[in-house]
């Protein structure tokens, strides 16, 4: 008689362990896929609310291509403008680039309505669906945890803190969440030279100059900023949620924000939380999910994607984008990665500095101004120590 | 130098006759003849050892060679005969007597013919395959599971999405358009695992049909095709025991008699609870979680000689937690579970009125209970998102054979309870709980058919259904303004149905036809036509549905499915009935298809049919079928083109319409597939085979152009079903080995499974998808099963 404890045993010593792999096997990897474009697609892009921030809405026309590349022509010398409650037009003027902006200091409304208006050069006129402002409740509390292991990157992980908010919602049915962030890392950083050095000339911003011996050893010097400096980063997947299940009561919890370990001095996160209309949540789900939420086993096929802007002479035309209307409330956390213990940083460069050698000549190194841009700012942000 | 030579060859001989000398030799010799006929015969091939010597016979069949005592391997071949094989370990001289078996007089290995035994060209309908468990027990399987679905994937006409699909597409037809039975009783969720196994306790079955043809007129319910899966009755004389264990799961079934002839039990149970494991052998799947069982039980009571009883019950369980699966965006969750499970009873009176009447009455109820589990942070609580179906079925036939005809009639009635989706927060107060509507319905049914021999030659299947569907209360439904999207915007009102009040009914007849003309002994044409009602289908959005997906009956909105499927085919066997080839060609028209609009959300839905649509599909394809049923090889190879293709065009709108109204391609329309499945048998103790399949790749979503949202690029699609996956293929190769002791006296027989499950590890593509990955946009496609997967398992029978 053949022992069976002794199949057991040999099974799962020796050929158990690796057969069992095989099971989940499933893996994602890149794929050389050749996109032939064939549509002309008018974008209407703009959000707009109650933020001190420029308000504008962004008008481009996508250009189809056999090559597989994105691009986008800006539509000029349109005539904008939003209609607030059916009465007051106010007239958006262009700039450069496509972008319409709303006069300084405007700011949406609660309760009031908003409707988009855009006539192209070519004569074509497109309206929005009416969007209403609705109130958006504060961030009631937050929770910050650090996982080892918490952003998922090809095979491997990446250490990062992940941001939870609660917020109490509106008693009302239909309200529907977007929850972006800002992110505010230290930045030491302000400029790289690859095989150059750094000049202060022309001022304010310098430049680099190319070194023929460093450009040969492909040396990369880093320069310090002179003076605080902090990194913008920006949240780059869409988070949206709608009350269908909370009903008015506490939403806990809501993942918004997996944040790298990126260096072991802490950071300042600000949460944006919008109460957006139900047609703008749909629109945005249904986008979140054909971009960001795909590659599972269960995906959804994607689907044409309907904005809420009509031609009004031809209403079979497709617009891509959305007229997006949201009060903003914002909530700036601190967090000071005492909580990383052996975990090793990523960088916000994605390596350590590599800083010119300071030699005889004293004013080499130099520092490097911090100039203010979308993604740099000297200013200290809201919520960041003394 | 040529004495130089001559002195070193004969040094050289003299070594070898030295060695030579040193082993004995034995004479094996022989005489070979015809199994039958005892006919000496001549020329026949006497090969030793794989070449190392080889003989033929002479005029009186007789052959002799020397060997060198040892083990010696002899193997006797000789054209239209089975190959005849020995192993020696005679220490002198042995004279054999030899008798090989024509290869025609074989017996059949039953490969791709039903349960009936009888062939392809005789049988009166069309359309009809089946694997007999004996060839699924020699094919590859993955990880070494033997696997109903995945080996009715090698035949003619059945394709599946990939290698996670929840279920198999047949002509043309979506997953959930298949009656998938075991027992009689309904099988709403066909795999394990999320696709990589199909439910079915192999163990515990002893045959399957799968009717994608002719569909006798006692089936009925769905538009595709019938698979009739049977557990095997348990032996009434003495115990017996098999099982096994492969490395996704052990299994282990017993027949126990009870009273000798007349009472037995037969028990079978299968499980994987073998997760904790994962960790241990990468770190990287450590978040995966999965466990799964399944158990059958058939209780036979042979009352008296006209009456028995049977009772069997079938139930599964499953648990899954992997990030492959997505997660719902309304619960603030850290995971996404899966749990579900299938509890069946199938109770069986038969009585023996007389020789050439009986009379059968069965009652069946299932219960499929699906379940999401969402894990909240930092406490233990777990909300839930329950469902399930409830299935009650009472069917009575009357079987009558007479002269030319075999008539059959016969009731049936069905009960469905289902329960779209309820939400319980557990202990989340800030939750609220949701219930939606329970949806109650009764399915009727009434059948005729008659099996009549016209003639030597002619033969005709002809029956008739009459489906009876009504959608019961208490309840309510919408009204939406007439012509327009049935949508927020057109509502009209809510009409309340009570209780015992319908709130709608369909109905019609369902004739089924099938002859068949023989054109000669070995060549046959056959034509079939069927038409089949749907009143239960799976909604969903998903490539292949979720184990969670909701089935929802036909109601107000949502009209049942009507297919219609002509059939034309040409069957031939070959002489000595050794190859047989077919070719058989289908029409498929199936009107209420149901596909979802863009951006569907059927989650806790109340009102579903806000989030469908409904069009027609035409199937239609070709199928080549040439297969090898006698012989040390057997095997089959067949070819299919076929295509499946939808049209949706509700209204005029963009929301009523998809693809803009035009016809466009399933999601498992897959136009040229091939299929080979061989086994190499070699004796009594061991067999190779082989798989290989080939598919075109199936259909998805392109982008058409992009868009902006916040400045960011996002792609843009219209048109839904625009270009293809890459190509599919395939080859998996296996090898069983009985009974290593080789003592067939032992009553305890093992053997051993080896198998190599996509040989040449091709990544086939499962998906195609683009996601955004910060501000760019990259395209990536997810494999399955991206490497060979070697797997071994060790089966037993007690005896």
């Amino acid at each position: 008689m053949i022992k069976v404890e002794q199949i057991f045993k040999v099974l799962k010593t020796e050929i158990y362990f690796p057969l069992v792999i095989g099971l989940f096997l499933a893996c994602v990897e890149p794929f050389e896929l050749k996109i032939i474009t064939t549509e002309n697609i008018l974008i209407v892009d703009g959000t707009i609310d109650d933020s001190d921030t420029d308000q504008f809405i962004n008008l481009k026309k996508f250009v189809p291509s056999n090559s597989g590349t994105i691009r986008y022509v800006s539509e000029k010398g349109a005539k904008v403008k939003i209609i607030e409650n059916g009465l007051n037009e106010i007239i958006c003027s262009e700039t450069t680039n496509g972008f319409y902006f709303l006069p300084l200091g405007f700011k949406t409304k609660v309760g009031s309505k908003y409707k988009l208006s855009v006539e192209l050069a070519d004569g074509n006129v497109y309206v929005s669906s009416t969007e209403t402002m609705k109130k958006t409740p504060q961030i009631t509390d937050y929770t910050v945890v650090f996982n080892p292991k918490g952003i998922k990157k090809g095979e491997n992980y990446i250490p990062a803190h992940i941001v939870y908010v609660s917020t109490k919602d509106e008693t009302a049915p239909g309200d529907n969440y977007l929850w972006t962030y800002r992110l505010y890392e230290k930045q030491t950083i302000c400029t790289t030279c690859e095989g150059g050095i750094y000049l202060t000339s022309p001022s304010p911003l310098g430049k680099c100059s190319i070194v023929r011996s460093l450009a040969d050893a492909g040396t990369i010097y880093d320069y310090r900023c002179g003076g605080n400096c902090w990194e913008i980063l920006y949240s780059e997947d869409l988070n949206v949620m709608s009350d269908a299940l909370s009903g008015g009561k506490e939403i806990k919890n809501r993942l918004v924000a997996k944040v790298p370990f990126y260096q072991n001095s802490g950071f300042v996160i600000e949460i944006k939380q919008q109460n957006v209309s139900t047609a703008s949540f749909q629109y945005l789900k249904t986008l979140a999910n054909q971009s960001q939420n795909n590659g599972t086993l269960v995906d959804s096929p994607p689907a044409a994607l309907i904005g809420n802007l009509r031609n009004i002479k031809n209403s079979s035309e497709i617009v891509g984008g959305f007229f997006m209307v949201g009060d903003a409330v914002t909530k700036s956390i601190w967090v000071d990665r005492s909580d990383t213990k052996d975990a090793i940083p990523i960088y916000l460069k994605g390596r350590a500095a590599v800083y010119e050698p300071a030699n005889a000549d004293a004013s080499r190194p130099p520092f490097v101004p911090c100039i203010k841009t979308n993604t740099r700012t000297p200013l200290k942000p809201e919520a960041w120590p003394l | 130098m040529k004495n130089m030579k001559n002195i070193l060859l004969s040094l050289l001989l003299s070594f070898f006759a030295l060695k030579v000398h040193a082993q004995k030799f034995i004479i094996i010799s022989g005489q070979v003849a015809d199994s039958l006929s005892n006919e000496p015969l001549f020329g026949a091939n006497v090969n030793l050892n794989f070449g190392e010597q080889n003989a033929t016979t002479d005029k009186s069949g007789k052959f002799n060679i020397t060997a060198l005592m040892k083990e010696n391997i002899l193997v006797v071949k000789f054209v239209g005969y089975k190959p005849w094989r020995i192993t020696l370990n005679e220490k002198n001289d042995i004279k054999l007597d030899i008798k090989l078996l024509l290869v025609s007089n074989d017996l059949e290995e039953v490969i791709v013919s039903s349960k009936n035994q009888e062939t392809n060209v005789k049988r009166p309908i069309l359309g009809v395959n089946s694997i007999s468990i004996k060839t699924l027990n020699k094919i590859p399987s993955a990880l070494g599971e033997v696997d109903i679905l995945r080996g009715l994937q090698m035949l003619p006409g059945v394709t599946s999405v990939g290698e996670a699909a929840n279920g198999v597409n047949i002509r043309g037809g979506a997953t959930d358009q298949n009656l998938i039975l075991l027992d009689d009783a309904p099988i709403f969720n066909p795999t394990h695992m999320f696709g990589l196994f199909s439910a079915f306790p192999s163990e515990a079955v002893s045959s399957f049909d799968l009717y994608k043809g002719n569909v006798p007129t006692r089936f009925g319910g769905r538009a595709a095709a019938v698979l009739d899966v049977s557990l095997a009755n348990p032996s009434l004389e003495k115990f017996k025991m098999s099982g096994g264990i492969s490395m996704a799961s052990n299994r282990l079934k017993m027949d126990i008699p009870i009273i000798k002839d007349r009472l037995g039990i037969s028990l079978s149970g299968r499980a994987s609870f073998n997760d904790f494991l994962l960790p241990l052998v990468s770190p990287k799947l450590d978040n995966i979680k999965a466990k799964f069982g399944d158990a059958s039980s058939k209780i036979f009571f042979k009352v008296n000689s006209k009456n028995t009883l049977t009772l069997s019950s079938y139930g599964s369980f499953d648990f899954f937690q992997t990030e492959i699966l997505g997660t719902i965006n309304e619960i603030n969750s850290t995971n996404t579970q899966y749990k579900y499970s299938t509890i069946n009873n199938t109770l069986n009176w038969f009585y023996a009125i007389n020789n050439n009447l009986n009379f059968q009455t069965k009652l069946i109820s299932s219960e499929y209970t699906p379940t999401t589990l969402l894990p909240e942070l930092n406490v233990d609580n777990k909300v839930k998102i329950k469902s399930g179906i409830t299935y009650k079925q009472i069917k009575t036939n009357l079987n009558y054979f007479k002269g030319k005809h075999k008539l059959e009639v016969g009731l049936d009635a069905i009960n469905y309870l289902i329960n779209p989706g309820e939400l319980d927060p557990g202990s989340n107060q800030n939750i609220t709980s949701v219930f939606t509507q329970q949806e109650n319905a009764y399915e009727l049914g009434a059948y005729v058919q008659d099996e009549i021999e016209v003639n030597d030659k002619f033969m005709i299947t002809a029956g008739l259904r009459y489906s009876h569907f009504l959608n019961m209360g208490p309840g309510s439904y919408r009204t939406y303004q007439a012509g327009m999207p049935r949508e927020e915007l057109a509502l009209l009102d809510t009409v309340y149905v009570n209780k015992g009040q319908v709130q709608k009914s369909y109905g019609g007849f369902e004739p089924r036809l099938g002859m068949r003309y023989q054109l000669n002994d070995r060549r046959s044409l056959k034509f079939g036509y069927n038409l089949m009602r749907q009143y239960l289908q799976v909604i969903t959005n998903t490539t292949t549905p979720l184990p969670t997906s909701r089935w929802k009956t036909s109601d107000l909105y949502i009209k049942p499915q009507v297919s219609s499927l002509y059939t034309i085919g040409y069957f031939q066997e070959l002489p000595d009935n050794i190859y047989e080839y077919s070719l058989e060609t289908y029409l498929r028209q199936t009107n209420n298809i149901v596909d979802y609009k863009s951006g569907a959300d059927f989650l806790l839905q109340e009102y579903p049919e806000s989030q469908l649509l409904q069009g027609k599909n035409n199937s239609y394809g070709f199928e080549f079928m040439l297969s090898k049923k006698k012989g040390e090889l057997t095997g089959w190879v067949n070819y299919t083109y076929s295509r499946s293709l939808n049209k949706v065009n509700e209204g005029p709108t963009t929301s009523q319409q998809i693809n803009q109204g035009d016809w466009y391609s399933a999601n498992y329309d897959r136009p040229h597939s091939a299929n080979a499945t061989l086994i190499i048998n070699q004796g009594a103790h061991h067999d190779f085979s082989f798989n290989f399949t080939y598919s075109s790749g199936r259909p998805f979503t392109m982008p058409q152009g992009y868009i902006l949202f916040q400045d960011r690029s996002y792609p843009f699609y219209s048109l839904r079903n625009n270009a293809r996956i890459p190509d599919y293929h395939r080859l998996d190769f296996s090898w069983n080995i009985y009974n290593p002791s080789m003592d067939p006296a032992k009553r305890w027989k093992g053997n051993w499974n080896f198998t190599v499950y996509n040989l040449y590890g091709r990544k086939n593509a499962y998906s195609v998808f683009l996601k955004n990955q910060g501000t760019a946009i990259k395209a990536s496609k997810l494999t399955v099963f991206g490497a060979p997967i070697i797997s071994l398992a060790y089966n037993f029978k007690f005896l």
